[in-house]
């Protein structure tokens, strides 16, 4: 996408002026319809809902749980990641591994995250714990396949290169499978912490 | 004195499943070859004859059913810096800049800075690449990264370099002038090479001696020697009567082909 955006020169490329438009319009749309409609219920008019959006920013209560829920995501998230990057690193590696755990990964993917709900709940009690596992829970996931897939997208070249080179097994893994596969695991992350994000809500 | 052999192979054979997985698809019978010091050798052949085949099991990425590879008499086991290969598609690591690619060899046999530092100045200079040695490889031109690619095999100072049409992503008006420079450049590398191309003026231009393979098993129809001076000039008589010879034997081999197969 970045490359695409570079190659047209001038406004016309850059998608934020349009989505700044398209924003405007639909704020616009949302002013006139809101005024329009009597029943506040089923549409809230705009200027009470950015009214009211502004006294929530400065509310301290407010805050205060966004800075626990984006803790308790970063938490998962970390998990998440720690958990999930070395094992899709090795399943992308090895064949062997990949082999042996997909089964379980597979079938342990499958169970709707709502059925771990009670079981959180047992393992972690009430209080944070089982909100973290459930993000940490959906997250390792994505972060497991997209770091397969990251590492079995890598060149076969580039191992051949580094061997040919003198690379031993670790340095192949050093040189070649960690940075080959670093865009991939980083778009698993962000995959990862959006998810989370609409676990908790 | 007779010139020791750098490379020899022999009796290497070389099957792939068919698609059907019944019948079995000979790709190299019983290839042998042998190629001496300094040897500049190239290998040509109809596509799909076992060129790359041929090459990646010199270089220890695939192995043959049957049959050794020598280097310097020592057989080999699998790859090793011994050979240096540059690939057809170059395979820099986009995540190295070009000093770090060049010196990627030297980094893993832990060459002390000194020695690293004269290397890459060095190379830089051999190549014409100075002032380019922070840039990644995205930022370079075809015919740069190809040189990057060179150097990085060279590097590592080994025996036989191997070259899978270094050239093949070379536009057609750079080709002639990317040939010079790749001769040079292998040249002041001193190595002993072989450089598989579809080119028969590229190879008339650039070898000491031509290989032609055929498509019936990799089998080699012709070891033809060049004996030529240097700089070559593409529009001598002598020239053209080579490579009239060669494209000869190239159509020959096709023709094996289409028998072979049809
Ligand atoms: N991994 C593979 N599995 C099955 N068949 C293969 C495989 N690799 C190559 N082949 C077959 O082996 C034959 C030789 O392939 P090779 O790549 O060595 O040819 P080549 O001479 O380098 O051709 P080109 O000039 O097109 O590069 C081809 O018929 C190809 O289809
Ligand atoms: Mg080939």
């Amino acid at each position: 996408m970045a490359v695409s955006r570079d190659k047209i020169p001038g406004p016309v490329s850059d998608g934020r002026a349009y989505s700044l438009i398209i924003l405007l319009g639909a704020c616009l749309i949302w002013y006139v319809a809101g005024n329009r409609t009597t029943n506040h219920m089923v549409l809230p008019t705009f200027q009470s809902v950015v009214c009211a959006f502004f006294e929530a920013l400065t509310s301290k209560e407010i805050l205060l749980n966004l800075a626990i829920t984006m803790r308790r995501v970063l938490l998962g998230f970390s998990y998440a990641f720690c958990i999930g990057a070395p094992i899709g690193l090795l399943m992308g590696y090895s064949n062997a591994a990949n082999k042996a755990l997909s089964p379980f990964i597979n079938s342990a993917r499958q169970v709707p995250v709502m059925a771990w709900v009670p079981l959180a709940i047992i393992w972690f009690g009430l209080g944070d714990g089982p909100t973290v596992f459930l993000i940490a829970f959906t997250g390792v996931f994505t972060m497991i396949i997209n770091t397969i897939n990251a590492v079995q997208d890598i060149d076969r070249n580039y191992y051949h290169a580094a061997r040919s080179l003198g690379a031993t097994r670790w340095q192949v893994i050093r040189d070649v499978v960690l940075p080959g596969s670093f865009p991939g695991i980083f778009t698993g992350g962000r995959l990862a912490i959006g998810l989370g994000w609409m676990s908790v809500i | 004195m007779e010139k020791r052999d750098i490379l020899r192979i022999e009796q290497i054979r070389k099957v792939y499943a068919d698609k059907s997985q019944i019948n079995e698809h000979v790709v190299l019978g019983d290839i042998n070859l042998r190629v001496k010091e300094k040897e500049m050798v190239c290998l040509v052949g109809p596509s799909g004859c076992g060129k790359t085949t041929l090459l990646t099991i010199v270089a220890g990425f695939l192995q043959a059913e049957r049959g050794n590879i020598y280097i310097n008499d020592m057989p080999i086991h699998g790859p090793g810096p011994d050979r240096g290969f540059v690939f057809q598609g170059y395979a820099l690591f986009p995540w190295m800049t070009v000093e770090e690619n060049i010196l990627y060899a030297l980094k893993l046999r832990h060459a002390g800075k000194e020695e690293k530092q004269n290397r890459l100045a060095q190379l830089l200079k051999m190549s014409h690449l100075s002032g380019n040695e922070k840039k990644y490889p995205k930022e370079l031109s075809g015919g740069m990264k190809q040189r990057v690619a060179v150097m990085r095999a060279i590097a590592a100072a080994p025996e036989l370099l191997l070259l899978d049409e270094p050239l093949a992503a070379i536009d057609f008006q750079m080709r002639q002038l990317m040939q010079e420079e790749l001769y040079t450049l292998l040249m002041s590398a001193n190595t002993t090479t072989i450089m598989v191309t579809h080119d028969v003026d590229e190879a008339v231009y650039m070898a000491d001696r031509v290989i032609v393979m055929s498509p019936r098993e990799g089998e080699i129809i012709a070891d033809y020697h060049l004996d030529m001076a240097r700089p070559r000039n593409r529009h001598s008589p002598k020239y053209l009567h080579h490579k009239e010879q060669l494209t000869l034997y190239l159509s020959e081999s096709f023709n094996i082909g289409m028998e072979h197969t049809g």
